[in-house]
């Protein structure tokens, strides 16, 4: 049976070796190896190396676990900062039945300090260590200043229905079928270990796919059992994909592009808005100082807030075919993506925007109800039916005629809210509630309205 | 189906909530009952920065951009597998369609992009994710597919305007226009 060894450094990891008798020295680096697994026959291609054959089912055996408190302890005794190889390859010799023992995990002192306490040896939340079925198998000599003695962990036998992939996993003809087998395979053993050391599943040992590449990797973050550990780079898989910009009209760009339909993209800048048809490619602009630069052309007095001129919130309310843009200047537009029913015969002019409104209102901007503050969020959700009782009900029903609410955040917490529906013919509703929770009707006052294309910059009003 | 609430943070911690839980804890706090907290069901971390998010209902993903110039979706495993259909599983892309497993998906930009602030999914046919799209801060739009391996693809030219502040961050969305006219 092959055997590999799965080293661990503080992102980054590797398999050594895939067979007994020809274990490669393990990185000698000051970089410290926090971690060393053993498993057998670990394939190199799971990390995106050259695949092999998939390797043949494993029968767990029992395998005893040290005393982690003694571990540590004579883990505090001055150790050397660099890591032997040859005891590596001791330990991977002797140490283990490879037909019993699957994984191992080590404790190698760190370089930088010769006293580490568990703390360090296993970060911040060592203390919430917790180790089921453990026994001493033996404490390493206080001489022995080489790798300290292993932790070998029991490992649970793989749920024979666990993984679909494995119960069929004989026909490893498909190359990807064999990779996912071992990239779940040796997460699965990942886990067990974790497990077993410090009493949770990690979450964050978890498969990553990168399409771009085309390969799947096993993500190990640092500190492991924390998704809130501190940042850090998963050097592992900084890749530098590959990348094209392509000429839309291209059969490259047909073929990618062609299957997503007739898909528009809304790219929104710090003035003016711009539509691109993913289809066609086509790009339109939407700049008009009357209409879009007018959210963001609010005057706020306080030099501090002059930053926000940016259209930076978009909310999307597919049951009203609205899109709703807020600048941090204080206003919002709202647009309705159009297309012809029918293709127009040259293609042209086939998406438009429409603008709605301009919110706040007119009579709004007149009364002052605008503060002279930033705006700082914007929210749109539907409006459901008042309970019968004046109790609290969770999941109200939706008003018969699809009914949203805009709700209009400012820094001084004023909210400003506007009802939305869509009216006869597709046009935009807007009301507001007075005092009494009676509505009025905005539609008077929405300010400018205007069709653009997607096209160009041609538009019609109305 | 049950709505949730993602946050992005600074230090790129993602925590996505159930509301329904959220809400209930609210109300029957204020009733001065002591709700054990259990609303959240996603707990990661993204290395970096995170800002853009993006939230697929109907196959189940949820997507942060972060400072790295990288976009990961999360693909968390289904009970009842994929939703959507997939072919025999003979490339990666396929695997990973199955949700059998938790999946993570890293789509790293080049080097000429920026940040990422907004992320948006792009649709095939069908209503399923098929695509991710990223604007950076300079403008440019990028398209990666999800599934099938292949280039990110640039698709616009950068039309940053001038700031004297900089480059904010540049919101765009993504929508199926259907609405007849």
């Amino acid at each position: 049976m092959g055997w590999g060894i799965l080293v661990l450094h503080d992102m980054d990891f590797g398999i050594d070796a895939q067979s007994q008798s020809a274990i490669e020295p393990l990185p000698t680096s000051q970089t410290p190896v926090t971690r060393v697994a053993m498993v057998p026959d670990m394939p190199r291609h799971v990390f995106g190396q050259t695949p092999i054959q998939a390797s043949p089912n494993m029968e767990p055996a029992d395998v005893q676990v040290l005393d982690l408190e003694e571990v540590t302890a004579a883990s505090a005794t001055p150790t050397t900062t660099t890591m032997p190889t040859t005891t590596t390859a001791t330990i991977a010799t002797e140490g283990f039945d490879p037909d019993s023992s699957l994984v191992v995990d080590l404790l190698p002192p760190r370089p930088h300090s010769p006293h580490p306490t568990i703390s360090e040896a296993l970060g911040p939340d060592a203390e919430q260590l917790h180790i089921t079925n453990v026994s001493k198998i033996g404490a390493p000599t206080p001489t022995d200043n080489s790798l300290l003695a292993p932790h070998r962990f029991e490992i649970d036998a793989l749920p024979a229905g666990d993984d679909p992939v494995r119960r069929d996993g004989n026909d490893t003809s498909a190359e990807g079928e064999t990779i996912f087998w071992h990239a779940i395979e040796a997460k699965h053993w990942k886990a067990v270990a974790w497990h077993h050391l410090y009493g949770i599943l990690p979450t964050s040992v978890g498969l990553i796919y990168t399409p771009h590449l085309g390969m799947a990797h096993i993500q190990c973050a640092r500190g492991g059992h924390s998704p809130f550990a501190a940042a850090s780079n998963l050097s592992s898989i900084q890749v530098y994909p590959t990348y094209a910009p392509v000429k839309r009209t291209s059969p490259v760009w047909i073929r990618e592009h062609g299957q997503m339909g007739q898909t528009c993209i809304l790219v929104t800048g710090s003035t003016d808005i711009h539509m691109h048809n993913l289809t066609t490619g086509c790009s339109s602009r939407l700049d008009d100082p009357a209409l879009c630069q007018r959210p963001s052309s609010a005057v706020i007095t306080p030099y501090p807030f002059r930053h926000c001129r940016r259209l930076n919130m978009i909310a999307h309310v597919p049951p009203l075919n609205l899109v709703v843009i807020g600048s941090m200047y204080g206003r919002v537009i709202l647009l309705t993506p159009l297309r012809r029913a029918e293709p127009a015969p040259n293609q042209k002019y086939y998406h438009y925007i429409r603008v709605d409104a301009v919110l706040p209102s007119e009579s709004d901007e007149r009364a002052n109800r605008r503060p002279n503050q930033p705006l700082f969020g914007i929210a749109v959700g539907p409006v459901q039916r008042p309970p019968p009782s004046g109790s609290f009900k969770l999941g109200g029903k939706m008003a018969d005629q699809p009914t949203y609410r805009l709700m209009l955040h400012y820094r001084d917490f004023t909210i400003l809210s506007y009802e939305l529906r869509r009216g006869l013919r597709g046009g935009l509703d807007i009301s507001t509630r007075d005092r009494s929770g009676e509505l009025r009707s905005r539609n008077g006052d929405r300010g400018f309205v205007g069709i653009y294309s997607c096209e160009g910059a041609e538009y019609g009003v109305g | 189906m049950e709505e949730i609430l993602v946050t992005a943070a600074d230090n790129g911690d993602v925590v996505a909530f159930y509301t329904k839980p959220l809400a209930e804890r609210v109300h029957r706090g204020l009733a001065g009952e002591e709700v054990p907290f259990s609303a959240r069901f996603l707990v990661e971390n993204v290395y970096s920065s995170a800002w853009g998010l993006a939230i697929h209902s109907m196959s189940r993903l949820i997507a942060v951009s972060s400072n790295l110039h990288r976009v990961t979706v999360f693909a968390p495993a289904l009970i009842n597998g994929s939703l959507q259909p997939y072919m025999a599983a003979t490339t990666m892309g396929h695997l990973t369609q199955k949700r059998d497993r938790n999946w993570r998906i890293l789509v790293t930009l080049p080097d000429a992009a920026g940040n990422i602030p907004n992320i948006s999914f792009v649709n095939d046919h069908f209503g399923n994710a098929r695509k991710i799209c990223c604007v950076d801060i300079s403008g440019d739009v990028w398209i990666a597919d999800l599934w099938d391996p292949g280039p990110v693809l640039l698709f616009s030219s950068r039309f940053a305007p001038p700031s004297p502040f900089g480059a904010g961050p540049f919101r765009f969305d993504l929508f199926l226009a259907n609405h007849s006219n």
